[in-house]
């Protein structure tokens, strides 16, 4: 055991975000037959990093490498770290999703092994920024993600996938935009004239903002920033074009995982909790609140007439990326209550990438199946789908439950009720989900 | 020795040059060999000065040409860092015009010329003063003339007179500029010598309003050359000459000397404080920020590469005046090393253009599908520059943005964010379907025409490799930027000199 503490203790963090990228390199058309075992074994380092971290209980663990990009720090956040579980999980489940597809001739498909190298790239920046702790590193890796996700989105290359990568790639341009200008002028004002550091950490971020003149708009700009990617109503457009046409595992790691990197870089940079005191935020929490509700419940509206198992899915996420949104935007207004909601948050975030993952699985599985077993899957996506609408004894539940006992005390009025009322949504669009599938 | 280093420096292109002019055509081997002896030989002993620069050794040369005017050669941080990229670049386009060039008639006066360009570039890093510098400067349009037009062709002689007339008017503006400043401020000549924090700031409040008028003189004279709108016209013309001779008036020699040249004027003549005092800084900025807007929407409307390509130097170029007219160290760091980043990935893009010209035959963006699996190598390094270009981490146009835009905030001139993001989003708009066509598409008829076959390598490799080269400098300069040799932190030294007195 000293030696795995000794390795957990000596392994720079580093090595585990990069050797997914270095994977890349041995991707080649004519050996992807062989290399299915390389999505499975590209996030297994951290995920085992991960759970020695957690067994030892949780030690600090950080890398600095002053002289990389504007100084690189990367560390494992204790908050985040169930993020970053499902995360790794997820990415391990898809890619052996993946490798079975290319065990059953998946491997003679066309642009095979662009597909392969996206998604290992794409893999890259989705742990990645999730470790990365300087400003600088993490909107690295968080564009790597942005733009190798267009490899997986337009993959099978229809007149549909090509419409869904391009609206993709419009807003991810934009995203990066509004990202790139709230982070430069965030940094701005954490640098404080100073000449270096210029690139400082994600930390000091929040108290920069809050400090600053101007901190609403900076955060204004962040929030729709991130937004792009966590499905914030109104830029959330690409979600259900881009979910039916990727293929599956695609779309359950990028509803699953990807999606939530836009919630990590909210709670990351959003000047939250003890920095919103004062009330200076509200009107950007209110804004958070309303298009959360608008998310949460206009998704369900248009889920429940779209015609294909993963679009429903996809407004699927969009609704319950909005919840999340209520739950930031309330925990933003009473600054007293942040800590229980942003436990709430993350509780909520690794539920719904578990379960959401599944039911994206499920499609395949139903689709590839037939008979006997095709009903047996349908009954055991039951489980993922009454988790998601929250049904007693469920994960959903769990996760609901405490953010509805944070609010029970908290002046909020109608919205206890609404947000309780948010898995009829929830129930509607699996409904839709199940009658779907069982046409197929 | 310290007073020597300048003159040899110059001295390695310009026997070169004569060397070469005078070895007959058929001497290839000997002229190959002469060209990248000179190369080395250069680097090294700028590396030389470069050291010494850290360590406060002063390089100058100066020889009296009239009372009062001097000829100054004389190394400074600033000047190392124009030297450093011309020298390293000049190597690697020198090795790839080899391979472009193979074969082809009338080397021996490309080489010559070439030398002569280079020769007059290193006299631009290194001049004291104005004066030296207006003679180097008007050597740099007379150089790269021949290099334009050496096709011969209709085309190219046509727009070598364009060329020509915007340098050479680009050239007396800026005649009229020094003898302004020689004539109404400055009789002895020292105040016109490169001085970091400047040499104007003591002139009394009279004479504000004339130096006021004679920066602006300067700036049109340099801006033609730094391509600043409306004075850009002749360089999208000139992309009519071989694409080594375009990668390096882009990346290095012509536009660069403008820029260059601003800088100068700015940090070296007035001084930046002093030039913020005078209010002359935020003309230019808005001035550099509408090129870098209108450079950024004419090359969305082309459709040939090296065109496209031309007007996104247009854009980025006015990056580096732009950071110059930022009031405060972190602004300047970004101009000032924008020069070496915008150098190293514009002349990747160029070979990469270069190497499709010359190993398929495709000159149009729409000739470029399926080019990826074809020349993987080549597309991984245009892709690289692309992205470095757009702005995105870890590539170094990520720093140079990144500088910029709190060099702005710190400066007060929030609205440059919003430049920055445009141009950014403008970027993304001309070089993103380029990288989608080259990945993203498939073959479905043969190239346009396809001069090199597929061997070992996808193309020549003395095309192949300086491209891939100067593709790692770009992802090295952003990747490795808080290293204490990287552009980054040399810029910085060049801002702490001129701020902290």
């Amino acid at each position: 055991m000293t030696l795995l503490m000794y390795l957990l203790h000596q392994v720079p963090l580093p090595l585990l975000v990069i050797f997914p990228l270095v994977l890349v390199a041995f991707v080649h058309t004519n050996t992807v037959r062989r290399r299915g075992w390389m999505l499975i074994a590209a996030p297994i380092p951290m995920l085992l990093a991960l759970l020695l971290w957690y067994g030892y209980g949780q030690p600090e663990f950080v890398t600095e490498v002053p002289w990389l990009m504007l100084g690189l720090h990367w560390r494992i956040d204790p908050a985040l770290a169930p993020i970053l579980l499902m995360t790794t999980l997820l990415w391990t489940a898809a890619g052996t999703y993946v490798w079975q597809q290319l065990r059953s001739g998946g491997a003679e498909e066309p642009h095979i092994a662009r597909y392969l190298r996206c998604w290992l790239l794409t893999l890259t920046g989705n742990i990645g920024l999730l470790v990365a702790g300087d400003i600088a590193s993490f909107y690295t890796l968080f564009a790597l993600m942005t733009f190798a996700a267009f490899g997986l989105v337009i993959h099978t290359q229809t007149k549909n996938a090509l419409f869904a990568g391009k609206v993709y790639i419009v807003l991810a341009v934009v995203g990066e935009g509004l990202l790139l200008s709230g982070l430069i002028w965030g940094a701005a004002h954490a640098a404080a004239g100073e000449l270096t550091p210029t690139a400082p950490l994600l930390t000091h971020l929040p108290g920069a903002i809050a400090a600053s003149a101007q901190g609403v708009w900076i955060a204004l700009l962040l929030f729709l920033g991130f937004g792009v990617k966590a499905g914030l109503a109104g830029l959330h457009w690409w979600l259900p074009l881009a979910h039916p046409v990727a293929p599956t595992p695609a779309s359950a790691v990028l509803s699953g995982a990807m999606i939530k990197a836009g919630l990590v870089g909210w709670l990351l940079t959003l000047p939250l909790g003890e920095f919103a005191a004062g009330g200076n935020f509200a009107s950007i929490a209110s804004l958070a609140v309303i298009l959360g509700l608008v998310g949460a419940f206009g998704a369900a509206i248009m889920g429940v007439f779209a015609k294909k198992a993963k679009a429903v899915l996809a407004y699927s996420s969009v609704s319950q990326m909005g919840m999340i949104t209520v739950m930031l935007g309330t925990g933003w207004l009473y600054d007293a209550a942040w800590e229980a909601v942003f436990a709430a948050i993350v509780v909520f975030s690794v539920h719904h990438g578990f379960n959401k993952g599944v039911l994206f699985f499920g499609v395949g599985w139903v689709g590839a199946l037939s008979g006997r077993a095709a009903t047996l899957i349908l009954v055991l996506l039951l489980i993922p789908a009454l988790n998601l609408i929250g049904v007693p004894f469920s994960s959903g539940e769990y996760a609901k439950d405490l953010f509805k006992a944070v609010i029970a005390d908290l002046p909020v009025g109608l919205l206890y009720p609404i947000f309780s009322a948010g898995a009829l949504a929830t129930t509607a669009l699996m409904l839709r989900y199940f009658y779907l599938l069982r046409k197929t | 020795m310290t007073t020597l280093l300048p003159v040899f420096v110059l001295a390695t292109s310009l026997i070169t040059a004569v060397l070469i002019f005078v070895l007959p055509e058929r001497h290839i081997r000997l002229r190959i060999g002469l060209n990248l002896t000179a190369a080395l030989l250069k680097i090294v002993l700028v590396a030389v000065m470069v050291a010494g620069i850290a360590n406060q050794v002063d390089y100058e040369f100066r020889y009296e040409l009239l009372p009062g005017i001097d000829l100054i050669l004389r190394a400074d941080a600033l000047s190392m860092l124009f030297a450093g990229l011309s020298s390293v670049l000049w190597l690697f386009t020198t090795v790839y015009a080899i391979g472009y060039l193979e074969g082809a008639p009338n080397r021996s006066r490309f080489f010559g010329f070439f030398s002569l360009c280079v020769a007059s570039t290193m006299g631009i890093a290194l001049a004291g003063n104005l004066f030296t510098f207006l003679i180097f400067f008007e050597l740099l349009t007379l150089s790269t003339y021949p290099l334009v037009v050496h096709r011969g062709t209709e085309e190219s002689l046509k727009a070598g007179r364009t060329y020509l007339q915007y340098t050479l008017g680009g050239g007396a503006v800026l005649l009229v500029g020094v003898a302004l400043m020689y004539g109404l401020v400055d009789q002895t000549g020292s105040m016109t010598e490169f001085a970091e924090t400047g040499t104007l700031a003591a002139i009394p409040s009279e004479q504000h309003f004339t130096l006021a008028v004679i920066f602006f003189v300067l700036i049109a004279g340099l801006g033609v050359k730094a391509a600043l709108v409306p004075l850009h016209g002749w360089l999208p013309i000139a992309m009519v000459a071989p694409a080594p001779v375009s990668a390096l008036l882009h990346a290095v020699a012509v536009v660069k000397a403008g820029a260059f040249g601003i800088v100068r004027v700015i940090y070296n003549i007035y001084g930046v404080e002093f030039a913020w005092q005078l209010g002359v800084l935020l003309p230019l900025a808005i001035l550099a920020s509408i090129t870098i807007i209108w450079g950024s929407l004419r090359a969305l409307q082309q459709v040939e590469v090296k065109k496209r390509l031309a007007y996104s130097t247009v854009s980025q170029v006015s990056y580096i005046a732009l950071g110059a007219c930022l009031f405060g160290p972190v602004g300047t760091i970004g101009g000032i090393v924008h020069l070496l980043h915008q150098g190293i990935m514009k002349v990747t893009l160029f070979f990469c253009a270069g190497n499709y010209a010359e190993t398929l035959g495709i000159h149009k963006i729409k000739d470029l599908d399926g080019a990826g699996a074809r020349m993987p190598l080549t597309s991984i390094a245009f892709t690289l520059g692309a992205f470095g270009m757009i702005g995105v981490p870890p590539l170094a146009g990520f720093i140079s943005k990144w500088y910029l835009g709190i060099g702005a905030l710190d400066a007060g001139m929030s609205w440059v964010i919003g430049v920055l993001i445009l141009s950014s989003m403008l970027n993304a708009g001309y070089f993103l379907p380029i990288v989608y066509r080259l990945w993203f598409k498939s073959r479905r008829e043969p190239w346009p025409d396809e001069h090199i076959p597929r061997g070992r390598f996808e193309t020549h490799g003395l095309l192949l490799w300086p491209t891939v080269a100067t593709a790692v400098f770009s992802l090295a300069a952003g990747l490795f930027a808080a290293h204490a040799w990287s552009p980054l932190s040399w810029s910085s030294l060049i801002a702490f000199r001129e701020y902290l007195p």
